[in-house]
């Protein structure tokens, strides 16, 4: 019975700790959904033009992969994208606005790359993960007999991110999502480091990447 | 003696594998993509100085990064795809090539902020050149300063190395990004473009 009350006080204390909390906001331009053709595709590019930081690559390939896996959305790898188009999305280069991508579009050469890609919409996505506050303090030591560490450290990590979805062809925003994940983790450690890590960023990945695909469906073609 | 001078040998030996250990060398290589921009029809000479081709940055903090090759691939691409025919020239000006424009390119400075000196996990790049530009007689027609910027952001188990190619890679792209977009915008080598291809009895591009 005892060691029973002490697992479940365990459990609690460490899912307590585990815990992310997502808050997700959308706009969309449209009651209807976003129809793609058979072969239309969609590019998840990254920003990458703040000073003080960027949208990382791997966020950006967790959001590709969150869309593509339900076989709705067929989606364009953004380094493969950037080569095609170099160098008009260039962190220096790249249009943050619509009226920019429209001015872009008015150049043959880059219209008719784009449509050769199979490429419709482009959904720009902007964020980052922090730290914001960490607490308690860890010692490690080695001797001659062994190491080991010893203490208690907490820290609380912020995501927020938001997309936005161009239509390229019609040159217009479909929608907007905004997500914002947060979470502590921590570390017990008597001798043995034990982490309990929050999984902040996996959880706005994968609440970005399932939102955005509510906008899509596939056009059914009649047989 | 013998015994002394293994001595004297596995120190030097330690000794240099503590000092390698410390140095962060970058040699990049990478391939850049084509560009896509508009053709000028014209014929382009690039000249490569020996300086350029070979050129080494490095600081006291034992950083050394070998720029010259890959700047030396990325101006040759970028002018191969803005000119409609490009010709590398071994010397210059001691025999003018039959071209329209001759392009040499300087690196006057580089610049590198390292995580340590900023607090910040960012390891930043700038590279000021100066593209120099003659017409087919050898006459300057410009002399562009640019400064290019690259940066890569540090994160968990990323080593120093890898961190300042992808940072040098994002400066290099960031100069091919600028010789498309502003180029022919450059006011001088603008004014020489216009007067060279509004010429009414102009043969063509001089391909030869």
């Amino acid at each position: 019975m005892r060691k029973l009350v002490l697992t479940l006080i365990s459990v609690s204390v460490v899912s307590a700790g585990c815990t992310t909390a997502t808050n997700i906001d959308e706009y969309r331009s449209s009651d209807r959904n976003i129809l793609l053709g058979e072969t239309e595709k969609v590019v998840v590019l990254g920003r990458r033009h703040a000073g003080e930081y960027e949208t990382e690559a791997g966020f950006i390939s967790c959001i590709g992969n969150k869309l593509s896996n339900g076989n709705i959305v067929s989606v364009y790898s953004e380094e493969g994208f950037i080569d095609q188009l170099y160098p008009w999305f260039e962190p220096r280069t790249a249009p943050l606005k619509l009226a920019r991508m429209k001015q872009i579009l008015q150049e043959p050469m880059i219209s008719a790359r784009i449509r050769s890609l199979d490429i419709r919409y482009m959904i720009w996505v902007d964020g980052k993960t922090e730290v914001t506050d960490r607490k308690g303090a860890m010692s490690c030591a080695i001797g001659p007999g062994g190491g080991g560490c010893f203490g208690f450290a907490a820290w609380d990590k912020v995501s927020e991110f938001e997309a936005i979805i161009w239509d390229l062809e019609d040159i217009n925003e479909e929608g907007r999502v905004r997500v914002d994940a947060r979470g502590s983790s921590y570390v017990i450690s008597i001798l043995v480091p034990v982490p309990f890590l929050a999984r902040v960023q996996a959880q706005a990945c994968d609440g970005l990447g399932k939102q955005l695909s509510s906008f899509f469906s596939k056009t059914v073609t009649a047989e | 003696m013998t015994k002394i001078s293994n001595k004297a040998f596995s120190a030097l030996g330690v000794s240099c594998m503590f000092l390698i250990g410390c140095s962060t060398n970058v040699h990049v290589q990478t391939d850049f993509p084509a560009a896509l921009t508009p053709e000028i029809p014209l014929v382009a000479g690039l000249y490569f100085d020996k300086n350029f081709r070979d050129f080494t940055y490095s600081n006291t903090r034992k950083v050394t990064i070998s720029l010259g090759e890959a700047e030396a691939e990325m101006f040759s691409t970028v002018f191969g795809d803005l000119f409609q025919k490009t010709h590398i020239l071994d010397t210059f000006p001691q025999e003018l090539p039959e071209v329209d424009l001759i392009i040499s390119p300087h690196i006057e400075e580089v610049q590198l902020s390292l995580p340590s000196d900023t607090q910040i996990k960012v390891f930043e790049l700038w590279i000021k050149y100066n593209v120099q530009v003659f017409d087919g007689n050898g006459v300057p027609v410009a002399d562009w300063i640019m400064t290019s910027y690259g940066r890569a952001v540090d994160r968990t188990f990323s080593s120093d190395e890898g961190l300042l190619e992808q940072a040098v890679i994002m400066a290099l792209r960031d100069t091919g990004a600028q010789l498309v977009t502003q180029f022919a915008l450059v006011r001088d080598i603008n004014l020489w473009l216009e007067q060279r291809l509004a010429l009414p009895a102009s043969p063509g591009p001089a391909v030869r």
